[in-house]
Order: C-alpha cells, then sequence, then structure tokens
C-alpha cells in the first residue's frame, strides 16, 4: 500500500515543479503567441544562481529571492529590449528565443562550468520521513505546497484582479482588448516577466530534485511543452491539471512499466491531441 | 578619402610583411635532415571539450598534458606537438569531423582520447580507412577490440564487460549476495553492462531477479526506487555517471534505500565529481574500476600530487586514463627512437608496450590491442582526514576482455 503513497506523492511533486514552469509558458503563449524557448534556459540560470547563493549563505529563501529576482529580471530585459519589436512575426520572435537559449545556457557553462551539481536542501526539510514500509523525503511536501499555493495565487489573481480579467481578455481577443483601450504593450511586459519569474521559482524548488543541469533543464521543458500542449495554451487551470495528469502519469507509468517510460508520457498527448486539437482547455 | 589611402598603404604593408616572412620561415624546403631538424611529432588529443563530457574531458586533457610534459613534449630528441580537438560528444559526426581533420589537415602521427563509445566505433572506422593509429582512452564499447578490430585501433582503458563481469561473480560468490536487483541508463552500453551483471552473478551462485532501466536523461529517480523497494533484494547493482548519478545516490538515500540495500556501483558513480557532492549518500557503497586514486603504489601518489599541485584539483579517473594513454604513446615513441614515419615500427612497438608498475599496476595489451590490467574492488569509506574516497578491499587480477571464457582461438 505505502507504495502507492508513495509513488502518489513522487508524482504531484513532479507535477507541481512542471506546472511552475508550464504556467509561465502557457500564459506567454497565450496571450503574446510567443513559444518561448528560452524558458528552459530562464530555469536553468535560476537554479545555478540560487545554488551558488545557497552554497555561500546557506539561506535556501534567499536563493529563492535571488533566483527568482534575477531571471525576471532577465525576462524583463528580453521583453523590452527585443521581443516588443517583434510583435505579431512568430518566426523572428522564435529564433530570438532560440538564440537567448544558447546565449543564457552557454553562459552558465562559462560561469559554472560543466560540472553535474544538485543544490543542498533547506536544512528545515532536508530530512525524511517513514511511510508504514517506506520512506520519502520531506521536500517533497514543500514542493507540492509551494506549487498549490502558486497556484491558488494565479488563479486568484486571474479571477477576482482587473490584471487578471485584462489578461483573460488578451488571451481571448488582443485586438477588441486593445480596442478597448487597454494597454497591451505594458500587459505583454508584465506576463513574460511573470513567467520568467514563475521559471525561477521552478529552477529553484527544482534545483534539490533534478539538479543545476543543461540537460535536465532541456528534458524539463519537453515535459513542460506536453504539459502545455495537453491543457491548452494560455490556460492556467488547463496547465494545472495537465501538470497533476503528466506527472502523476509520468511517475506511475515508470513505476508500472519502466519499459515503456517515454510512450507513458507521448501516448496520453497524442490521444487528447486526437480528441482535442486545441486541448484540454483550450480555445478553438 | 584620406581614410582609404591609409587603409590601401596598410593592406600594402601588411601583404608584403606575410610575403617576406613566409620566405624568411624556413624548415618548409630544405633544411637538413638530421634528427634534430626533423618536423615535430604530432599527436591529436579528442575529447568532449564542451557538452555532457566536458567535465571527464578537462580531466583527460589535463592528464595527458602532464604526461608530456614530464617528458618535455619530446622523445629521442625530436618535439612533440599535441592538437587538441573538441569531438562535441555525443555528437558522433562531429567526432568523425574532428578525427578528419587532425588527420588531413594537421597531419597527426596518431590521435588519443574518446570517451563516448559511438563516436569511438565512427572514429576508428576512419582510421582504419587512413591507416593511423588511435588510442581510445575509453569507449568501452566491446565490438571495437572484438568484431571490429583492426591493427590500427588500440584501447587503454576496457572492453564494455572487462570489469562488470569478474566483479559480479565476486560478489556473488564472496559476500554473499544472491537476489539482486540492477539499475541501469537506458543505453547499449547499460543493457550490456547488467546482462553481464547476470552473468557474472550466475557463475558466482546467485541471480539477478529484475533489471530495471531508465532513460538517460531521468529528471527524477523516485519512481525506479520504489520498484526496488517492491522487490527487496539482497543488494542493488546501479550504473549512472554525471548529474544522473549525483541524484540517483542523493534519492537512494532519501528513500531510505541505503543502509537497507547495500549498494553496488560501476566506478562513474564513485568518481571524485561525484563523491565531492554527494559524500554522505555515497558512504558505504562498493563500487569498482580499473582505476582509483586511492592504489597504493609510489607511481599512483606521484601522478596524483603531481596533478593536484599543477591543475589544484584531485584528479578524476579519466585523468589517469589521459595520462597512462600518452605514456603508453611515449613509451612506443622511445622504443624506435621517434622515428614515427615508420609505421610498422610504430604500431609494433605500441602493441608491445607493457607497464611492470604504474599507476593502475602492471598494465599491457592483449593480442587484440585491448589493455589487460587489474581492477580494484573498493568500498567508499570516509577517511582519517573526514574527506571520503575509495579504500580497496578486493583486486581482481590481470582482466582482460574475454573474461572468463578466455581467448576465442583464431
Amino acid at each position: 500500500m505505502s507504495f502507492w503513497y508513495l509513488q502518489a506523492i513522487t508524482g504531484l511533486s513532479f507535477a507541481m515543479l512542471l506546472f511552475l514552469l508550464a504556467a509561465g509558458l502557457s500564459l506567454i503563449f497565450g496571450l503574446m503567441r510567443i513559444i518561448n524557448l528560452a524558458h528552459g534556459a530562464l530555469y536553468l540560470v535560476a537554479s545555478y544562481l540560487s545554488l551558488s547563493v545557497m552554497r555561500g549563505t546557506g539561506s535556501f529563501l534567499l536563493a529563492l529571492l535571488v533566483g527568482a529576482a534575477a531571471v525576471t529580471l532577465i525576462g524583463l530585459f528580453m521583453e523590452r529590449r527585443f521581443l516588443n519589436r517583434l510583435y505579431r512575426m512568430e518566426l523572428a520572435q522564435v529564433l530570438l528565443t532560440f538564440g537567448f537559449l544558447f546565449i543564457l545556457s552557454d553562459l552558465t557553462q562559462w560561469v559554472w562550468g560543466g560540472e553535474p551539481q544538485i543544490m543542498p536542501k533547506p536544512a528545515l526539510f532536508a530530512g525524511s520521513l517513514r511511510l508504514g514500509e517506506m520512506m520519502f523525503p520531506i521536500y517533497r511536501l514543500l514542493v507540492i505546497a509551494v506549487g498549490i499555493v502558486v497556484a491558488v495565487l494565479l488563479g486568484l489573481i486571474q479571477q477576482y484582479t482587473s490584471l487578471g480579467a485584462k489578461v483573460r481578455a488578451g488571451v481571448d481577443d488582443a485586438e477588441m482588448t486593445r480596442g478597448l483601450g487597454v494597454d497591451l504593450p505594458r500587459l505583454f511586459t508584465g506576463v513574460f516577466a511573470m513567467g520568467a519569474m514563475l521559471a525561477g521559482v521552478g529552477g529553484v524548488m527544482g534545483g534539490p530534485i533534478i539538479g543545476a543541469n543543461l540537460d535536465a533543464a532541456f528534458e524539463i521543458l519537453l515535459f513542460a511543452f506536453v504539459v502545455v500542449i495537453i491543457g491548452g495554451m494560455g490556460s492556467l487551470k488547463g496547465a494545472f491539471l495537465a501538470s497533476l495528469f503528466v506527472g502523476l502519469i509520468d511517475t506511475f507509468g515508470k513505476a508500472l512499466f519502466p519499459e515503456y517510460s517515454l510512450f507513458t508520457i507521448f501516448a496520453p498527448m497524442a490521444i487528447v491531441l486526437a480528441i482535442r486539437p486545441t486541448g484540454l482547455f483550450g480555445r478553438t | 578619402m584620406n581614410t582609404t589611402k591609409v587603409m590601401r598603404a596598410l593592406l600594402l604593408v601588411s601583404f608584403a610583411a606575410v610575403v617576406a616572412l613566409s620566405l624568411a620561415m624556413p624548415g618548409i624546403g630544405g633544411s637538413p635532415a638530421e634528427a634534430q631538424q626533423k618536423p615535430p611529432i604530432k599527436i591529436g588529443v579528442l575529447y568532449g571539450l564542451t557538452g555532457v563530457y566536458a567535465f571527464p574531458s578537462k580531466h583527460g586533457v589535463q592528464g595527458a598534458a602532464l604526461a608530456f610534459e614530464e617528458a618535455n613534449y619530446q622523445v629521442a630528441g625530436r618535439k612533440i606537438e599535441t592538437i587538441v580537438e573538441d569531438d562535441q560528444s555525443p555528437q558522433v559526426a562531429v567526432g568523425v569531423t574532428k578525427a578528419r581533420k587532425l588527420v588531413e589537415k594537421d597531419r597527426v602521427h596518431a590521435v588519443m582520447g574518446i570517451i563516448w563509445s559511438p563516436t569511438g566505433v565512427a572514429v576508428s572506422d576512419y582510421m582504419k580507412t587512413v591507416e593511423v593509429p588511435l588510442v581510445l582512452t575509453e569507449a568501452a564499447a566491446r565490438i571495437i577490440t572484438q568484431e571490429k578490430r583492426h591493427p590500427y585501433v588500440f584501447r587503454t582503458s576496457f572492453a564494455s564487460g572487462q570489469m562488470t563481469l569478474p566483479f559480479s561473480a565476486y560478489v556473488c560468490k564472496n559476500l554473499g549476495y544472491k537476489r539482486i536487483v540492477t539499475f541501469a541508463f537506458d543505453s547499449v552500453f547499460g543493457r550490456e553492462q547488467a546482462d553481464y551483471v547476470a552473468q557474472g552473478c550466475e557463475q558466482g551462485g546467485g541471480k539477478v531477479i529484475k533489471q530495471l532501466f531508465a532513460p538517460v536523461r531521468t529528471p527524477d529517480m523516485a519512481p525506479y526506487l520504489a520498484q526496488i523497494q517492491a522487490e527487496n533484494p539482497d543488494a542493488v547493482w546501479a550504473l549512472w555517471s554525471g548529474i544522473a548519478a549525483i541524484q540517483f545516490l542523493r534519492q537512494y538515500k532519501e528513500f531510505g534505500l541505503k543502509g537497507k540495500y547495500p549498494l553496488l556501483t560501476f566506478g562513474s558513480l564513485s568518481g571524485e565529481d561525484v563523491l565531492a557532492q554527494v559524500p554522505d549518500a555515497a558512504e558505504g557503497m562498493i563500487s569498482y574500476y580499473f582505476y582509483t586514486t586511492a592504489y597504493d603504489a609510489p607511481e599512483n601518489k606521484a601522478f596524483v600530487e603531481a596533478y593536484t599541485k599543477k591543475y589544484n584539483m584531485p584528479p578524476a579517473v579519466y585523468a589517469g586514463q589521459g595520462y597512462l594513454t600518452a605514456k603508453v604513446i611515449l613509451a612506443a615513441l622511445e622504443a624506435i627512437k621517434g622515428n614515427v614515419e615508420d609505421k610498422a615500427a610504430f604500431l609494433a612497438a605500441l602493441r608491445n608496450v607493457s607497464f611492470e608498475r604504474g599507476i593502475r599496476g602492471p598494465w599491457r595489451f592483449d593480442a587484440f590491442q585491448n589493455a589487460v590490467s587489474d581492477v580494484y574492488v573498493f568500498k567508499v569509506e570516509r577517511g582519517a582526514d573526514g574527506k571520503v574516497g575509495h579504500k580497496i578491499i578486493h583486486v581482481l587480477k590481470n582482466a582482460e576482455q574475454y573474461w572468463p571464457q578466455g581467448k576465442p582461438q583464431r
């Protein structure tokens, strides 16, 4: 029995990490129609930066703040200086974010080197809990909690604030929203920076589990794209539910059919796309 | 107007300078052909300096450089020049392109290096066509020195099963582990190794009850660890490298498997890069490899000391390999007095290189130009200085690629 609990906790924590990445990716795409390929690089920068801060000061909270703030700034810079000149030029935007992906990931290699590194855990959450026959790390519960808090906060903002209303309107019909006098460029900047911040939080929270590593960052970005595709672009609810779906399927798939670990992810994606080409909560 | 004139003048002057220089350069045309004036011996050093293998490659290059430096970049009065190239592994095509560049443009007399097996296979095929010796430092794919062997390819490390077979026979027989679960990354190498564990363990009277494989880049090991627990084995054998090795060891501890199921690991999990990051999680496991800095011989001590002093970091196993391989090449060159143009003699000299003592203990090539050497079984332990390191508990003597069946009669 505890086998199942253990897998569920593992799956949920992975799902919440995915959500942190996918939420930003999905919002940016839904509102701005930008496929931000540099999202994984932002995740990477945040995990390396927080690693250094953690090593230097030993404070996880400070690491989280620095990591998130730094990539928010990078996101702001990317959007203000570059992306907003390319509004509506999809190909140019994709190329640009692709370029940022290379620059940022090479920079991290240059600064932190190619050695594999995993972030130490905050002391308070470093231990393991016993659950029947098995043990699991407490840190995973923290990841789940952070994921849920972020999801609830985002949901509240989207549902009950005028900012959220503007974002929702922008996702539905950007031209009409602009016509109603909403300052779209500023909204874009805000949403892009927020997406970057979420990637940063994901990078820091994922640091102790997934590690600061180029390959791992790409791997998890791939999963995040799957989440966005299944959930539907621009939908927070979709991103959340699809994260749960992908996280749990991946974990249980690996546990029950270890031979088919990639299949268990992409097969459901193919099925969802066949039935609902826009994803579970996407709009046509 | 003025600037154009200046530019043109500059251009002319620099052109003239280049012409003058090239005329004045000695050596290209007709310098006397005595030993002192012979053009340098060129050795290509091919490693994956960027990408997945950046860390081991750095150590490999540094180890080789140390060996050449100890020889003053000279053999029998003739200069040695090394040309380092990045094969960007796991990109096999780049590896072959770089090998071509070394052979066709730089005109090297031999190439050493290569960690990633598929690159090793491809480059070996190429070197066969151009008839230039290739001395592999890692690239453990079995076929390179077996089915696909040819006179120009040498390997100083090991062939796929060379260490795992005798090791698993040893642990199943001598340490009393009868039911083993294997957990490796899903690749040809990982699957081969897991099968060797099954084979070896059976010979030792034990059994592999489950083989688990996960993609090379697995963001989270937890689902597999639960699988292992469900099997409740006597011991777990694992093969991971780089960040995945760190992740695995850390989660193995966090999910409470450490202490419950003894951990047997391939040497890539007990490398310095891994131990430095997760010393507590790694402590207590039994690992095996053909080289360890803990090997107690004056040659090895001197190497570790010189390396640490020069590069300000302790050598990783790959550093030892770079060093040893360069030594092999140097020994062969010494034997032929630097007359590397006599290719047949150079090949014969390479084949005959053997060390009575050295950083890996006794070492030589077998008839198939693959290394024969001892494999060290060691425990990861905390030393007197508080640092986690290797403690050798057993030496598997003279392991070779066809263990234990012996060489096929051909």
